[in-house]
């Protein structure tokens, strides 16, 4: 290829991949995708010769006036666009840029119609970092990089070629392999020297003007009310919707874990509510610590805590989520609410994914709690949490049956707990129609359901049984990422479970859903995990990249580089040492063994002064190639020629000139010869004869090249 | 005055590199400008990510043309004879001397009087050892001692944003001839008949035949004359005139008298050095007088570039009256004339102190009446 070529080619290349990045992010009409694809899929095949001449042809020669006519019809519905269809500035003009585009594409004319293409594709791929954070912007932004480096270099080129011309001079030398990989070396520099510009600039945006544009994904059971059933509906989806690291743990977090959203403490026999949904605005420490229980329990926390690190999407929920139980937390947030029953909350969801982190301690089931026959229960916690709908005594009854003779509470619902896990089967496959009685329904006609099910059923039984219990909504930890050391929850980690109310521990976690035997892990499950480990990089280092991470590298690095003060400080200590004890070596061996000490320094400098004069020799001196680079690309058209014709049986011997292997062919093979003749004189005139070798004698030899090639035996 | 210091570091601090913006530069910087603004405004890292390649472009920029200018090795060639308003070429090779890079985009600027000239070089691309040369005419109008400094070389090499420049202290010192015109027709029939008229046959080696004799024994036998040999019938040689007694004497008078502008002067050096170059031609022994100054007399091109030397770099001075060492030479010169010698004063103006001692010359010619 040559460099006028490879110059069309990166051009489109170009705007091809600032386009993608639009056409990936999804906000683009398909009607405008598809014209978009089609013009850039016909210049592309045209400028590489894979037809499309015609149709290009036709449309490069439109006078100029219908160019003119065309921009201003794009302008006039980018107006259009903006006062009655979008009604936004930023998808009218993205559709604007389109259309821009396609006119371009097709009138690359001049040097400032493919500057103006350049600042199009720019716009584009600046819209798309307006309309996305997505781990594909990655791939896109690399590709656009090096398509970027590649183009500009070949216009750079292109321009000073003109200008030693004086006049239009396309660059008929070709993309030599020297060429190439130095091109792709400085890519690779430029986009080292991006990421490291990328991090040390200053993280001084406020964000005022910003629209995010990121989609809320939609949860279930989070809502002040919750209809049984409806986390069924999300049971498989697998859209993440949280990362969770844990700081102060290697590996999985070998106790279970219940990420707890939202409780519910009234059940209308068809949906949970909650009596006390009224929110308390939690008070914020100096360092940006909301306490969500006392400072004392806090500082108890501190020692035996539970520390997360949770990457949360942008949910369509104002629940904060948290390993039960939270004790403190900590995000960028100003104000955080809880209610009645333990959920936190923001005043308002977020439209872009955030990070915070909390502090958990795990519920202790106390010694008396676990032995104590008759407990009395505050008032509240009776009034609030032994409510019941009329559920029909059957249920009741079961719930004595399963409890038996179990003397205390806790084992009454270890009981049930257990009594569900065992004696029912869990099933995605339940109709969510509606049911007059649901808990009935599970428990003694259809006994299949999911989590829902089971722990509405179990805190039913409980208070019907005078154990004061609620459900609670949250997810379950979802699958550990080897790679990244963080769980990936997604929806279909949604889960209800129980908590059980005693008076000297406070509430305690039961889970009756029986566990669900996972998958064998797949390949692509793994490759899944190393993508998500990759995007979970991206979103903290790229996407959520901030001031505070900043002083963060800044204090480790500082901290860094007093470690590794002290440590060469050390290492210079201790070599000032070894010299020492060397040079005493030394004497001591000169004085007894001097001969041999003189004889192998002399041969050492023998050694390098043998060493320096062979390189002053130009021994190691590499030799510049004399060829000029048309002479090269001559050498490598008849090389390939050469590979051709012994592939097909025809070899050259070292001895032949070019014009007898040239005779041979014809003696031998005579229907090759109308391809070897004109490629062995281009040949020799090029390479021997100085003679020009423009794009048509490229074109030419390539054409007379795949004839050869499909000339076979 | 602080403005005037900034400035003055900002020379020192670019003595050896000096960088422009190109107009696609210019929009760049503003494009760059202007996603910074909207990565500040929003504060969305991918803007910051983009803006981060588009200064990284920038910077590699800045590294890959101080590459292109580096391990270059640069020679000029400038031709020994530059005569005033006759276009000479010179030669100017550069080398990579990088065992590995290339160099790209290269153009090389003479700097004449803190001035960068365009001499219209450019080299597209220089592999890694390899080396180019390039000529291009220079036009000097004036005579004399002729400087140029140095020369920058050029980049606008990888993107075409900026133009990096390297100046290199590459000094090269001309000294430029006087203009030679042809002389005016009346004026070489005058020279010629004076030539012939002064002349005195002499024999010697020469061209010009001066006899034929029988040939004596010692005689080189190439001398032998063979048609006036067979002829006669006995050996003929043929003996040829010397050329060491045509010899002229050129002077110049650079004292100006009081009260006279050296309006002519500049014409009558030049009308000195076409004289020279004349009798050179003609195979006259050369002498220059100008001024106080003396080049004896010499023939052959070496010689006549001596004199043309010591006319380019002459200078009018005021006249002094005291000093009488400035016609010294001139009042030799009706003597020589006496002796056969021809002797021609270029008058640069009408001067009555040179004319009285001229007296006897060949030929006194005014400058001014041959423009």
């Amino acid at each position: 290829m040559t460099l006028e070529r490879a110059f069309h080619f990166c051009s489109l290349l170009l705007a091809a991949v600032a386009f993608t990045g639009l056409v990936l992010t999804g906000e683009i009409p398909s009607g405008l995708a598809v014209l978009g694809l089609a013009a850039l899929a016909v210049t592309i095949a045209r400028t590489i010769g894979w037809g499309g001449d015609r149709l290009v042809d036709r449309l490069v020669g439109l006078p100029t006036s219908v160019w003119t006519a065309l921009l201003v019809a794009a302008f006039v519905s980018f107006g259009i666009d903006l006062l009655l269809i979008s009604r936004d500035i930023l998808p009218a003009a993205v559709h604007f840029l389109i259309l821009l585009m396609v006119v371009k594409l097709f009138h690359l004319r001049h040097r400032k119609d493919f500057l103006q293409l350049y600042a199009i594709s720019l716009s584009e791929l600046l819209a798309t970092a307006a309309l996305t954070v997505d781990l594909w912007y990655a791939g896109v932004f690399v590709a656009y990089v090096f398509a970027a480096i590649w183009t500009l270099i070949l216009y750079h080129l292109r321009n000073e070629s003109e200008e030693a011309h004086k006049g239009p001079s396309p660059i008929a030398r070709p993309v030599t392999r020297q060429f190439f990989w130095t091109t792709n070396g400085i890519a690779v520099g430029s986009f080292c020297l991006t990421l490291v510009i990328f991090f040390l600039i200053p993280r001084i945006g406020t964000g005022f003007f910003q629209k995010n544009r990121t989609e809320l994904i939609r949860t279930s059971g989070f809502s002040e009310k919750v209809d049984l059933g409806v986390i069924g509906a999300v049971k498989l989806d697998p859209t993440v919707v949280m990362r969770i690291e844990f700081p102060d743990v290697r590996g999985p977090v070998q106790n279970a874990l219940y990420f707890r959203g939202a409780a519910y403490d009234t059940y209308d026999g068809r949906s949970w509510g909650n009596r006390s949904a009224t929110r308390r605005t939690l008070e914020r420490t100096p360092d940006g610590v909301f306490l969500v229980s006392t400072p004392q329990a806090a500082a108890a926390a501190e020692s035996g805590g539970l520390r997360q690190e949770i990457l949360i999407e942008a949910l369509d929920t104002t629940v904060l989520f948290g390993a039960s139980f939270v004790e403190s937390i900590k995000g960028g947030f100003q104000i955080v609410q809880v209610d009645g029953v333990g959920g936190l909350y923001l005043p308002f969801p977020t439209s872009a994914r955030f990070q915070y982190s909390v502090r958990s301690v795990p519920d202790r089931l106390r010694e008396p709690d676990r032995t104590t026959e008759s407990v009395s229960y505050p008032d509240l916690i009776r009034q609030r949490f032994l409510q019941l709908p009329d559920v029909g005594s059957r249920v009741g009854a079961l719930a004595r049956e399963v409890a038996g003779d179990a003397r205390t509470p806790y084992e009454r619902a270890r009981a049930v707990e257990r009594h569900l896990q065992q004696k029912y089967q869990y099933s995605l496959d339940v109709s969510t129609a509606v049911s007059a009685s649901p808990v009935e329904d599970f428990l003694f006609t259809r006994k299949t359901g999911y989590c829902e099910h089971y722990a509405t059923a179990m805190v039913v039984m409980l208070r019907t049984l005078g154990i004061p219990a609620r459900l609670v909504t949250g997810f379950l930890p979802g699958v550990w990422n080897d790679f990244g050391n963080y769980y990936s929850v997604r929806q279909q980690d949604a889960h209800a479970w129980v908590e059980v109310y005693f008076p000297g521990s406070g509430w305690v976690t039961f889970d009756p859903t029986p566990s669900v035997p996972s998958a064998a892990p797949s390949l692509f499950s793994r490759v899944g995990k190393v993508v998500d480990s990759i995007r979970l990089k991206w979103d903290r280092y790229v996407v959520q990249y901030s001031f505070r991470d900043q002083m963060a590298a800044a204090k480790s690095l500082r901290e860094g580089g007093e470690k590794v003060r002290t440590e060469v400080s050390g290492l210079l200590s201790a070599l000032t040492r070894g010299l020492a004890s060397a040079k005493a070596w030394l004497a001591g061996s000169a004085r007894a063994y001097g001969w041999i000490l003189v004889g192998g320094l002399a041969a050492g400098a023998l050694v390098v002064g043998l060493v320096l004069v062979w390189r002053g020799r130009g021994g190691g001196a590499r030799q510049a190639d004399p060829r000029t680079a048309r002479q090269v690309a001559a050498i490598q058209l008849y090389e390939r020629m050469l590979r051709i014709l012994e592939a097909q049986g025809l070899l050259k011997s070292p001895g032949a000139t070019p014009l007898e292997f040239a005779r041979q062919v014809a003696r031998e093979r005579g229907e090759a010869a109308r391809y070897v003749e004109p490629l062995t004189g281009l040949y020799c005139r090029v390479r021997f004869g100085q003679a020009p070798f423009s794009s048509d004698d490229d074109r030419q030899a390539r054409e007379l090249l795949a004839g050869l090639q499909a000339a076979r035996r | 005055m602080r403005f005037e210091r900034i400035r003055e570091f900002f020379r020192w601090f670019y003595r050896y590199r000096s960088l422009r913006l190109t107009p696609e530069g210019v929009r760049y910087l503003l494009l760059t400008l202007a996603v910074g603004m909207a990565a500040l405004n929003t504060g969305n890292n991918l803007l910051y990510l983009l803006l981060a390649m588009l200064l990284s472009l920038i910077v590699m920029s800045g590294i890959l043309s101080e590459q292109c200018l580096r391990h270059l090795v640069i020679r000029r060639v400038i031709p020994d004879n530059v005569f005033a308003n006759s276009p000479a070429t010179v030669t100017l090779s550069i080398a990579n001397r990088h065992p590995r890079l290339p160099s790209f985009s290269l153009r090389a600027l003479d700097i004449i009087e803190g001035q960068a000239v365009d001499r219209g070089i450019h080299i597209l691309h220089l592999p890694a050892g390899a080396s180019a040369s390039s000529s291009y005419p220079v036009l000097f109008t004036r005579r004399g001692r002729h400087v140029i400094e140095g020369l920058r070389l050029q980049t606008r090499f990888p993107f075409g944003l900026f133009i990096k420049g390297a100046n290199l202290f590459l000094s090269s010192e001309v000294v430029v001839y006087p203009e030679i015109r042809p002389l005016p027709d009346s004026l070489v029939h005058d020279l010629t008949v004076l030539g012939h008229d002064q002349a005195v046959s002499k024999r010697g080696p020469g061209s010009g035949l001066y006899n034929l004799r029988e040939y004596r024994h010692g005689d080189d036998s190439r001398t032998i004359h063979w048609k006036t040999t067979a002829r006669q019938s006995r050996l003929i040689v043929r003996e040829t005139e010397t050329e060491d007694l045509r010899e002229v004497t050129l002077a110049l008078p650079t004292a100006v008298p009081e009260g006279r502008a050296p309006e002519f002067f500049e014409q009558a050096v030049g009308l000195t050095a076409s004289l020279a170059v004349f009798f050179q031609q003609q195979g006259f022994a050369l002498r220059l007088l100008v001024g106080e100054r003396e080049i004896p007399h010499g023939a052959g091109e070496t010689h006549l570039h001596r004199v043309l030397h010591a006319l380019a770099l002459c200078e009018p001075a005021p006249a002094r009256q005291s000093d009488a060492a400035a016609v010294v030479g001139f009042r030799t010169l009706g003597d020589r004339t006496a002796h056969g010698e021809l002797t021609i004063v270029v008058m640069p103006w009408p001067d009555p102190v040179v004319e009285a001692a001229c007296r006897g010359v060949s030929r006194l010619v005014p400058a001014w009446e041959t423009r």
